[in-house]
């Protein structure tokens, strides 16, 4: 009779499991996530990279371009970053949570989707 | 880090923010639950047909039939629409573009999401909100005509067939065109839409409005599964007439069968499905390095996902109707037909789970932008200053079961559609294994849901 012992013992791991998924991962709000983008050729690199970050935390984005291009951040409010050739530093907050994404407006391409908690 | 004012191309075009993914756990309970849910309606749900379009229901006092009838309420309800639409045109010609104008919202948001809510609780009133109904009338008793009938007949092996096309010409502007939030594409679309709608009219009466005007059409697919209908909608005598509440299956059961009702479910849920597509990593990682850099690149692939997605959607659904015992061909080949109103459910589950806080934040944003349509200061309703409550959004976890609740429900109401309709249909020996293969169809277009709700 090993099986009705079994059962709860499945019932309770499984439910842990599950409360260990749902929990965030322990994130430090201050520390900044950092993005590094290049603009090289006509082409954007990294292309469809995926972040998380909370509602807040500094966003660092570094961007080295050899042509003039406008990266716009799909959040609430939406951002326009003005690139021109060389490297730029900018830092943002975002403020509503939701999954905000950040595309180059002239080369063309999503960039990142940075998913913002609470 | 100024906010650009001009020329912004966004996403859907209006921009902001999307949904956090619902939480991988979420979206497992809804799938265990709806492949549960679905075997339990096969196995235990009734063994004769229930759903009946002209069951009496409970009767509402006369004085709400006269309401609704009654010339000055169409009157008003027609200025109205009007009216909102005239002052959305002053934001598209006349407004500064950028997110201050309301215009794009007011296309994508307030119309295009929110005919699904307003349809469902209150039936279709579009009938008599839509400007070009109202302008059709209007022109009719001018030139002194029956807005009834038209110069000819509408075709009727068309069906629905100008409606379906319609829309997919909508999805492809919203999720697949070079620049959906311009202002052009809003002023090509209000005024192409007004004058079609008014021509097909005179040109065809009301059948027009009831097969080839998109937004009318999707109004009305979502109103037959309002609680609210005529006693007997097959008849037009006063006591027929007469509006009662009754099951929402029910009426849905009465959605009008015509050539061309699968395109039309095929556009609504497959569209959906690939605007969410294109936000899963796969997308944005791979498929993205195909055209990233090129615009006409970008259009074409997202033009042939978009094609593919409501392709295979209307495909499978095709097969999976037809897949049945114990009917001669011809009645095969009216299954499809026969059975897409149980798709509509699923459309309304799907669409309200992925646009809720699109109309719920954005249509706040619409509506506060919209108080000045031409940036003179204007503020009639004194809401101008106000600014967008993200109160969704900041729960994302009740935001994630209200998704997955609504998807789920709109499954379950889709089987039980389904299995009632077949019961109607099929003959007794093929009552169960006849709708297994739709069933299984509808399982598999809800997993999708939940996981492009979970990776979109």
């Amino acid at each position: 009779m090993t099986l009705p012992r079994t059962l709860p013992v499945l019932a309770v791991a499984g439910l842990l499991a599950l409360g260990g998924c749902a929990s965030d991962p322990v994130v430090d709000e201050d520390t900044p996530v950092s993005l590094t983008v290049t603009i090289e050729d006509g082409a954007v690199t990294p292309l469809g990279e995926a972040r998380t970050a909370t509602v807040g935390q500094p966003i660092i984005l570094r961007v080295t371009s050899d042509t003039e291009d406008e990266l716009h951040l799909h959040a609430e409010p939406e951002e326009t970053f003005a690139v021109t050739p060389g490297t730029h530093q900018f830092e943002f907050t975002v403020d509503v949570p939701g999954s905000v994404s950040l595309e180059s407006h002239h080369v063309g391409g999503t960039i990142a989707t940075i998913d913002v908690s609470p | 880090m100024t906010p650009s004012r001009n020329d912004v191309v966004v996403a859907h075009g209006i921009g902001g923010s999307t949904d956090l993914p619902v939480p991988l756990e979420y979206a497992m309970l809804g799938a265990t639950w709806a492949l549960a849910i679905s075997f339990a309606v096969l196995a235990l749900a009734w063994r004769r047909p229930k759903l009946d379009p002209r069951s009496p229901g409970a009767a509402l006092p006369p004085w709400v039939t006269r309401a609704v009838d009654g010339a000055a309420t169409h009157t008003a309800l027609g200025v109205l629409g009007v009216a909102i639409t005239g002052w959305v045109a002053l934001a598209a010609f006349g407004g500064e573009p950028g997110p201050t104008n309301g215009a794009p919202g007011a296309f994508y948001v307030l119309l295009w999401v929110g005919l699904v809510p307003l349809s469902l609780v209150c039936g279709h009133v579009w009938a008599y909100v839509s400007p070009v109904r109202a302008l059709h009338h209007a022109a009719c008793r001018a030139l002194r005509r029956d807005p009834a009938t038209g110069v000819w007949t509408y075709p009727e092996r068309l069906g629905y067939w100008p409606a379906a096309l319609g829309l997919l010409a909508f999805v492809w502007t919203e999720l697949a065109s070079p620049d959906p939030g311009a202002l052009t594409t809003i002023r090509v679309w209000l005024v192409g839409y007004v004058v079609a709608g008014v021509l097909g009219g005179l040109a065809f009466g009301r059948r027009w409005f009831e097969r080839a005007d998109p937004f009318d059409v999707y109004a009305a697919f979502v109103a037959a599964l309002s609680p609210f209908g005529r006693r007997d909608p097959a008849s037009s005598t006063p006591q027929a007439r007469r509006v009662v509440a009754r099951n929402p299956l029910s009426n849905l059961a009465g959605l009008p069968v015509d050539h061309g009702i699968v395109a039309v479910v095929a556009v609504l849920l497959g569209s959906t499905a690939f605007d969410s597509a294109t936000g899963t990593s796969w997308w944005l990682t791979e498929v993205q390095t195909w055209y990233a850099g090129s615009p006409v690149l970008a259009v074409a692939y997202r033009s042939l996902g978009l094609l593919a997605a409501i392709g295979a959607v209307g495909a499978v659904f095709v097969l999976a109707a037809r897949a049945t015992g114990g009917v001669t061909s011809v009645q095969r080949r009216e299954l499809p037909s026969e059975l897409a109103h149980s798709l509509v459910p699923i459309v309304v589950g799907y669409v309200g789970a992925h646009y809720l806080t699109y109309l719920v934040e954005k249509g706040q944003r619409t509506l506060i932008a919209l108080a000045d349509p031409l940036d003179r200061g204007w503020d009639p309703l004194g809401i101008g200053g106000l600014a967008p409550s993200y109160w969704l959004s900041e729960h994302p976890h009740l935001l994630a079961v209200l998704k997955v609740g609504l998807v789920l429900t709109g499954h379950v109401l889709g089987v039980i559609a389904a299995h009632d309709r077949c019961i109607r249909l099929l003959p007794r020996a093929h009552h169960l294994t006849g709708q297994l293969a739709l069933m299984l169809v509808m399982v598999g277009y809800t997993f999708l849901g939940l996981f492009l709700l979970f990776a979109g």
